[in-house]
């Protein structure tokens, strides 16, 4: 068996951050993990990825048909890897949009949230989260990472237990920033359980 | 306890969850190396960057230095006197480096030496994908290559282990996925440092005059022969399939892909690692293909395992069918992923392929997310700065020559600066040779390490030749792209002003440059000034844009508690979308006709709100 989580975002954001929680989380429940951290050219702004793989695997990268869960960062990010990805990957947006210079050069906005989270649900269950703003009301935008993998452990994609991620949240971070996380955490993991409940939607 | 004191501290036993680049770190730790020594490139940054955070802990002596090739020297010094050392660098460093190295392979060493090199297929951060395997041929050098983050740590210490007990230096090769990939790591004790050995005279062994070289070179080519015959065939390891039909050869990361697609998709196909890829063990692979009439090669890059396989096969007169790129089952290109290798499997076994993914069309809402200099980045105020000066001259067709660095993002709209981008120091000699055939002024970009590592003869060259041509130092007072290391010009980036810094502005005095300015970018009418006088100049000129990197800036007074905000009026904005398309900083977008900033990721340098990027000085601060 082998799960496999993909991370997106833009450079800066803490894809990278999200990826460690992932997995530090996956060793805590005894599961072998891979992951691959793609850096690009610039320290901040570029899109980043990351791949996470649970399970008795090898290859630090999976198949595009076999991944299960994105977790998008930036919603355009998202979109970026909806069409690359198999009809089965779930997709966790964080809904706190970033205007690439691309748009935003040409005087162009940022397209609406809505047809983003459409296009993306076109192919895919989609759970929206506004975890910057859910950060935000915790006291700190960084502790969104957090909120995000609070929504993957409630869309159960992985066999990983709450208990598993706040141990691993101690260990990756600091006495203060580990509460501030823990907070965030579960305000995800509540945020992700009631909007799945509402919506029926039920991840096997 | 820091995350890299961790590391250090981690013990005998313990499995720890680390980058290909930290495991390899930590296995030169317990190799007991003395010294190490690299300038950073990536994919192999992360080495220096544990290693940095460690040696005086480690007691081991570590150093960036000015270039690849001086760093294999300073390596090879200390190898020379019996101490394990190791030099460790991107693939295209290694062309740096392979002047000295290719001597080195032939007065080999007394301590163990370990040349790391990370290549890097699809050009993640590089210029080109050169495939450095073959620098092994080249050099005549053992060359060993992990496929896991635990064989990246266990390989280095048989490296070091080859090295001291054959006296040649030893080439360890990663590439951008085993070197960027996080796997559980058992790590095992810390390694006693090696004693000098004294010795009397070094010419006969280390003097590369020829006839010291006419002799080495034999012994070289006996130290590889015994390497063959007693080391090579350890590093192999075999997965057996139930028939003994199809046969499989990997190395490196490409095992594991292959790994990975036999066993999820339940193919039967016998599996063979190799772990040293120069010399290959023939003994082991003769032996495999006798028992598999048909070889699939699974290899990135360049036809290199399957040429010397096929020719071994001719020499042995074994018949078998061999696939791989030569014949067009895997392509030559690019990095692989599990994809493109049970895609070649497939072809070869003449199956279907049902697993590929079929690409659906991508959203009209989509837009691209080029890299962009960050929020704040000085680079950012110079290239806006000097395309207004080239406007103002008329010089608006100048051409153009960058460097390598995170200042090479010039390149992009709306700056559009970087008609050329070739090595690192290119671009002073391209800009020189520029202006002898066009007879224009050209300009030239380069940072302050790039300066040091390879600009300097350029700026030589160019004052030889009175070439007619500004250089724009672009000094923010680190080694910014591969993740703030320290250089020359700033050995401590906690302490800008630590004694011993190099000038770059003494260095360009001493060269007889006559107009050598340093000027803040942030300040924009002093840096046109400049820029603009630089251009009436007869023979080549310097501008020193200094400003230190943004990043480091915003951790600074993030610690300082200092925090300004930058907001629109909005009653100021006219929306000419002037500071949007002319200064493009991912903070600024418009919305509702108006600009706006993110607060989340300005960085407060301030410079939008000079007239010169908004001439309604509508971004104040609030």
């Amino acid at each position: 068996m082998e799960t496999n989580i993909l991370i997106v975002g833009v450079g800066g954001q803490g894809v990278i951050t999200v990826g460690r929680l992932i997995s530090m989380a996956a060793i805590m429940a005894s599961h072998n993990v891979v992951m691959s951290e793609l850096h690009g050219l610039a320290q901040r702004g570029g899109s980043v990825s990351v791949n996470v793989r649970v399970g008795n695997v090898m290859s630090p990268l999976p198949e595009a048909s076999a991944i299960d869960c994105v977790i998008a960062l930036e919603p355009m990010e998202g979109l970026r890897y909806s069409h690359k990805t198999g009809k089965e990957a779930v997709f966790l947006v964080n809904l706190h949009p970033m205007t690439p210079i691309s748009l935003s050069m040409q005087g162009k906005e940022y397209p609406p949230m809505p047809a983003i989270l459409e296009e993306i649900g076109r192919d895919h269950a989609v759970i929206p989260i506004d975890a910057s703003a859910i950060a935000h009301s915790v006291g700190n935008i960084r502790v969104s990472n957090s909120v995000l993998a609070g929504a993957l452990a409630a869309a159960s994609i992985l066999n990983v237990s709450k208990d598993d991620f706040h141990v691993a949240i101690g260990k990756m971070f600091g006495s203060k920033l580990k509460d501030q996380n823990i907070i965030a955490f579960d305000s995800g993991y509540d945020y992700a359980s009631n909007y799945m409940e509402k919506r029926h939607i039920l991840l096997d | 306890m820091s995350y890299y004191d961790e590391i250090l501290e981690a013990k005998d036993g313990q499995v720890l969850f680390l980058l290909g680049n930290e495991a390899i770190a930590r296995g030169a730790i317990e190799s007991g190396i003395s010294t190490a020594a690299t300038y950073p490139g990536t994919p192999s940054s992360e080495v220096g960057d544990l290693l940095y955070a460690v040696y005086r802990k480690a007691g081991i002596h570590f150093e960036y230095s000015v270039n690849e090739k001086v760093a294999l020297e300073v390596a090879f010094a200390s190898a020379s006197l019996g101490l394990r050392s190791m030099v460790f660098m991107k693939h295209v460093g290694m062309n740096v480096a392979a002047d000295a190295m290719l001597s080195i392979a032939y007065t080999g060493t007394r301590g163990g030496l370990v040349i790391m090199t990370a290549d890097d297929p699809s050009m993640h951060s590089s210029q080109n994908e050169q495939d450095n395997r073959h620098y092994a041929d080249l050099g005549h050098l053992p060359m060993i290559e992990p496929t896991t983050p635990q064989e990246a740590k266990d390989f280095l210490q048989r490296a070091f282990d080859i090295s001291e007990r054959y006296r040649v230096p030893v080439i360890f090769r990663t590439t951008t996925m085993i070197s960027h990939e996080r796997g559980l790591v058992e790590v095992s004790h810390v390694g006693k440092p090696r004693e000098i050995v004294p010795f009397e005279s070094g010419k006969a062994e280390f003097n590369s005059l020829p006839q010291y070289a006419m002799r080495n070179k034999k012994l070289l080519e006996e130290k590889i022969s015994k390497i063959k015959d007693v080391e090579s065939d350890r590093f192999v390891s075999i997965e057996r399939g139930k028939e003994d039909e199809w046969g499989a050869i990997a190395s490196g990361v490409g095992y594991a892909y292959l790994h990975d697609v036999i066993s999820k998709h339940g193919m039967d196909i016998s599996m063979m690692k190799i772990g040293m890829t120069n010399p290959l063990p023939e003994r082991s692979i003769i032996k495999f293909i006798s028992e598999h009439p048909r070889i699939i090669i699974v290899e990135e890059l360049d036809s290199y395992l399957e040429e010397k396989i096929r020719a071994l096969c001719q020499l042995k007169g074994i018949d078998v069918e061999i696939y791989g790129k030569m014949n067009s089952y895997f392509p030559y290109d690019y990095e692989f992923n599990m994809d493109v290798v049970r895609s070649g499997v497939m072809k070869a076994m003449q199956k279907d392929d049902t697993h590929m993914l079929s690409i659906r069309e991508e959203s009209p809402l989509l837009a691209a997310r080029t890299p962009v200099l960050c929020p704040g980045c000085p680079h950012r105020a110079s290239f806006f700065t000097v395309k207004k000066a080239l406007k103002l001259a008329g010089m608006s067709d100048a051409k153009i020559s960058s460097d390598i660095g995170c200042y090479s993002l010039g390149v992009y709209e709306p700056f559009d600066m970087g008609d050329y981008m070739i090595s690192m120091g290119s671009s002073i000699g391209v800009a020189s040779g520029l202006q002898n055939a066009l007879s224009e002024r050209s300009v030239s970009f380069i940072g302050d390490s790039t300066f040091f590592h390879a600009g300097i003869p350029g700026l030589i060259n160019a004052k030889l030749n009175n070439a007619q041509t500004t250089l724009i130092i672009l000094d923010n007072r680190i080694t910014a792209m591969t993740g703030q290391q320290p250089n020359p010009g700033s050995r401590d980036p906690q302490d800008l002003n630590a004694a011993g810094n190099i000038s770059i502005e003494n260095i360009a005095r001493g060269i007889g440059i006559d107009f050598v300015k340093t000027v803040d970018p942030y300040n924009i009418g002093e840096m046109l000034h400049a820029v603009t006088e630089s251009f009436k100049v007869d023979g080549p000129a310097v501008i020193i844009s200094s400003r230190e990197c943004a990043i480091l800036r915003d951790a600074k007074e993030k610690k300082a508690g200092r925090h300004v905000v930058y907001a629109v009026n909005v009653e100021k904005c006219t929306g000419c979308e002037k500071c949007v398309e002319d200064f493009a900083c991912p903070a600024i977008s418009m919305s509702g006709g108006k600009a706006t900033i993110d607060p989340d990721q300005c960085d407060e340098c301030g410079v939008c709100a000079e007239r010169y990027v908004c001439p309604f000085q509508a971004i104040e601060v609030v």
